[in-house]
This record gives structure tokens, C-alpha cells and sequence, in this order.
């Protein structure tokens, strides 16, 4: 008995290291990926332009001839912004009296669906004619775009940050300074605070105080971070952590306390309350259930099946992220388009699939194929294999 | 005049929605499930709801929408796999 224990505790061990040496290789791997060549986008966002030539601070100089350097056409600025998922790149060209003469996406890591929304509304080509000294603020004076958010107001700072850099550095004109906290720290960070705080105690035993809370914090999760928000963690958001896109703390506090919320215990303890008592898609699986009345789990073999299936969907996606340097590249997450109704139609058919099966099966999503999951699994398995 | 748009059509319609009720009728009162008057209602709407779910789908289809008919395909197999399993759970209750 003890040495088949020991042969399993090995098989751990020996699994979590090769895991943990291929992850390695992928960041590794990773670092030699070259991006796309920018003339082509300097072209296109200043259009006309025969020659360009540079100078500090990834500012170019468009020239409408070859040989002289009087005839300016205006300049191009690369900049980027962190969206949901990495920094979203934008090559902006500016007249001479600051006027935007187009902007190019260069490069951006958001998922396709909801990047989509973005580039389907218009953008970056709205920017176009927007004076440099304007807020290109959401709502303001850029129209918002339902369900990309994140992505659009990434965007709009990056083209703000390009356009402030080129009237400062070369126009000579100061710029409208946007009024931003120093911290971004409202009513979303708060309400996640005191959701994670509530979820926390009432981990643990099985008390009718702790199942009656358990529930308070579901119902509230589904409703703020699941409807309201539109924020649940997701795997893009671990692969982030992971690629090194880390985004600036002080506009990132929820990006930065969701993390926290479901690794930090898993690394400390072992466990975390997340999945179980704040998780917003677990909340609708829980209802599901409870509208079901059934709470089986599938055959030993079938579960294992899903088990095995779940990590290796997870191991690949990470892999892929780390290599390709896209934490979104590989998404399958349903709870996005649960929340937001977006999505690839193959994506819209799983969620159904889940949300029926939720009804005769436990947490479907949550115990056989969520990555995240997976990930505070593997971590687990880390520390059991390395801690003892 | 085709079939479906024809009174014969729905008389052949009303028929089978009478048996239908009979034979829920008696198969409850084979199971011995009591059927207060809320639980047809409940059923009735169900069914409904099945039925304009399925005329949508087939619509979008026959229009040539098909993106119509997949998210409604989507959504209607939802709604009405949880609606039925909650009334499932209703016309059992004793």
C-alpha cells in the first residue's frame, strides 16, 4: 500500500517537473519571436509619404520627397496600451496642425471575438480628424462599443499617448492633460474586495451560516463581476501574468486582486474559495443544479477521460500563449460569452451544452473542462510534489 | 392552397393537441400524480414555447437566415431544456 502510494507520489513528481520544463522551453521559446516589419504600417498612417526618418522615442518623420528634408508630410508615433489581454499597438500619424491623418493597429493580443467588436464599429479609423488636444475619452468624445470595453479604451490610449507624444516632441503644443487618478480604485475594486473577503470566510466547514453566505456571494458575483462587470478571471488573464504582460498596477487594481484571489491561496494553501463560493460561472452552474435537483458526477472512467482532457486543453493553450507571445491565442472559455453574448459559434454551442448538462451533472464546466481549474490543479500538484 | 396553409391542416393540428392532453391526462392518472389546475398552465406553456421555438428556427430557416436559426436554435435549446426540467420537477410533485 505505502509503495504503490510512493510510485504514485513519484508519477506526480516526475509530471509536474516535465510540465514544468516544457513551460519553461515555450518562454524560452517564446523570446525569439519577431514581429511584423513597421514600415508598412507607417505607410498607412500617413499616407502619401515617400520616405520616413526616425527619431527618438519610436517617432518618425514623414517626408512627401525623397531628397529633402523640408517637404513633411507629418509624423507617425508607435505606441501601446494594455487591453484585457497585453498591450494593444497603434502606428498614429499626425498633420502638422496636429490633426490625425490615420490610425493602424500594429499588433494587439485581444481575443479575436471581442477585438472584433472593435474593429467592426470602425475603430481605429474613427480616430481619424481628432485634433491632439482632444480627451479620447469613452463615452465622451469616442463612442463606446458594447461588450470591448477593455479593448477600445486600450486603444483610444494608445492613440491619445501617441498623439500627446508627437504635439509635445515635435509640434511644439502642449496637449489636454487627462485627469486620471493616481489609483484606479472605485466601486468595482471595492465590491470585489468585500466578495472575495465574504467568499474566503465562508470557506471551509459545511455550517448553515457558511452555506447561506456561500450563497449571498454567488448570487452577488453572478450579478456584479458575471453582468455588471463583465469580468470573471480566465485563463488569457493567468497566460498574461505568465508572458510577462503585466499591467500597470495603479489603473489595474481588479485585474491584480482577481489574480490574487485564485493564485495566491492555491500557492500558500493548496486550495482556494474562488472556484467554489465567488466563481460567477460557478453560480450558474450551482442554480442549474439546484433547478436540476440532480448533483451526479460522471462514471470514474468518463470523469477521468474529462480530467486528463481538461489539463492537456489547458497545458496546450498556456504553451501556445507562451510561445506565440498571445495569451489569448487559444481561448475556449464560455463563461465570457456567457456574460457577454460573444463569441465563435462553436463557443456559443458548448456553452448550451454546458448549461444543459448543468442541469444533471455537477460544475460540468468547472470540474472537467475549465483551464483554470487545470492551472490551480497543476499548482497543487507542484507544491505536493515539492513541499514534502 | 398547400397542406400547411390549409383548415384541414389545423383541424388534423387540434386533433393531435386533444390527444395529446388526453394521453397526458391518463398517463398521470396511471403514475397516480395529482393534476391541480396550475400544472396545466405550466405544461400548456411549455409546450408553447417549444412549438413557437421551432416555427422560429424553421422560419429563419426557410428565409435563408441562418444565423437566425442558429443562435435561436442555441438559446431555444436552453431555455427550453431548464423551463423543462423545472416544470418536469413541478408535474411530479405530489
Amino acid at each position: 500500500m505505502a509503495a504503490a502510494k510512493d510510485a504514485i507520489k513519484n508519477r506526480e513528481r516526475l509530471l509536474a517537473s516535465v510540465i514544468l520544463v516544457s513551460l519553461i522551453c515555450g518562454w524560452v521559446a517564446g523570446l525569439f519571436k519577431r514581429h511584423s516589419d513597421i514600415a508598412g504600417f507607417l505607410r498607412q498612417a500617413l499616407p502619401g509619404t515617400v520616405r520616413f526618418d526616425s527619431s527618438e522615442d519610436n517617432i518618425y518623420t514623414g517626408l512627401t520627397h525623397a531628397q529633402s528634408e523640408n517637404k513633411k508630410a507629418g509624423f507617425v508615433a508607435i505606441r501601446s496600451a494594455y487591453g484585457y489581454a497585453g498591450p494593444v499597438t497603434v502606428a498614429v500619424g499626425l498633420d502638422a496642425n496636429g490633426k490625425i491623418v490615420n490610425a493602424v493597429i500594429v499588433r494587439h493580443t485581444e481575443s479575436r471575438a471581442f477585438f472584433k467588436r472593435v474593429t467592426e464599429n470602425g475603430f481605429p479609423g474613427r480616430f481619424k480628424g481628432k485634433d491632439c488636444s482632444d480627451q479620447f475619452e469613452i463615452g465622451g468624445d469616442v463612442d463606446s462599443v458594447t461588450g470591448a470595453t477593455v479593448s477600445l479604451v486600450a486603444l483610444a490610449e494608445a492613440v491619445r499617448v501617441a498623439c500627446s507624444d508627437i504635439a509635445i516632441d515635435q509640434l511644439g503644443l502642449l496637449p489636454t492633460v487627462k485627469n486620471k487618478p493616481a489609483i484606479q480604485f472605485g466601486l468595482p475594486e471595492i465590491l470585489l474586495i468585500l466578495l472575495i473577503v465574504t467568499g474566503f470566510a465562508a470557506y471551509g466547514k459545511k455550517l448553515p451560516a457558511n452555506t447561506y453566505m456561500k450563497w449571498v456571494v454567488l448570487a452577488a458575483s453572478l450579478v456584479f463581476i458575471g453582468f455588471v462587470l463583465k469580468r470573471p478571471i480566465s485563463l488569457i488573464n493567468i497566460n498574461s501574468l505568465l508572458v510577462g504582460y503585466w499591467p500597470r498596477w495603479q489603473d489595474n487594481v481588479y485585474w491584480y486582486l482577481l489574480l490574487a484571489a485564485i493564485l495566491l491561496p492555491v500557492i500558500l494553501r493548496g486550495k482556494t474559495a474562488y472556484c467554489s463560493n465567488i466563481c460567477p460561472f460557478g453560480a450558474t452552474q450551482e442554480i442549474l443544479i439546484k433547478l436540476g435537483g440532480s448533483r451526479r458526477q460522471l462514471p470514474e472512467k468518463c470523469s477521468q477521460f474529462f480530467k486528463v482532457l481538461q489539463r492537456s486543453l489547458a497545458w496546450i493553450a498556456v504553451m501556445c500563449a507562451l510561445v506565440f507571445r498571445n495569451p489569448a491565442i487559444i481561448t475556449y472559455e464560455v463563461s465570457a460569452t456567457f456574460f457577454t453574448i460573444i463569441g465563435q459559434n462553436w463557443q456559443f454551442v458548448l456553452l448550451a451544452l454546458v448549461l444543459i448538462l448543468s442541469l444533471f451533472i455537477a460544475r460540468p464546466w468547472c470540474n472537467y473542462l475549465c483551464p483554470v481549474r487545470a492551472v490551480s490543479d497543476y499548482i497543487r500538484l507542484l507544491r505536493r510534489g515539492f513541499t514534502r | 392552397m398547400g397542406f400547411f396553409e390549409s383548415s384541414f391542416f389545423w383541424f388534423i393540428e387540434g386533433l393531435f393537441a386533444c390527444l395529446a392532453i388526453i394521453a397526458l391526462r391518463t398517463w398521470t392518472q396511471d403514475k397516480g400524480i395529482p393534476m391541480p389546475f396550475w400544472k396545466w398552465p405550466v405544461v400548456i406553456v411549455w409546450v408553447l414555447f417549444l412549438a413557437v421555438s421551432i416555427a422560429y428556427i424553421g422560419t429563419s430557416i426557410g428565409e435563408g437566415e441562418m444565423d437566425a436559426a442558429f443562435f435561436g436554435t442555441i438559446f431555444a435549446a436552453v431555455i427550453a431544456s431548464i423551463s423543462g426540467v423545472v416544470a418536469w420537477r413541478l408535474l411530479r410533485m405530489r
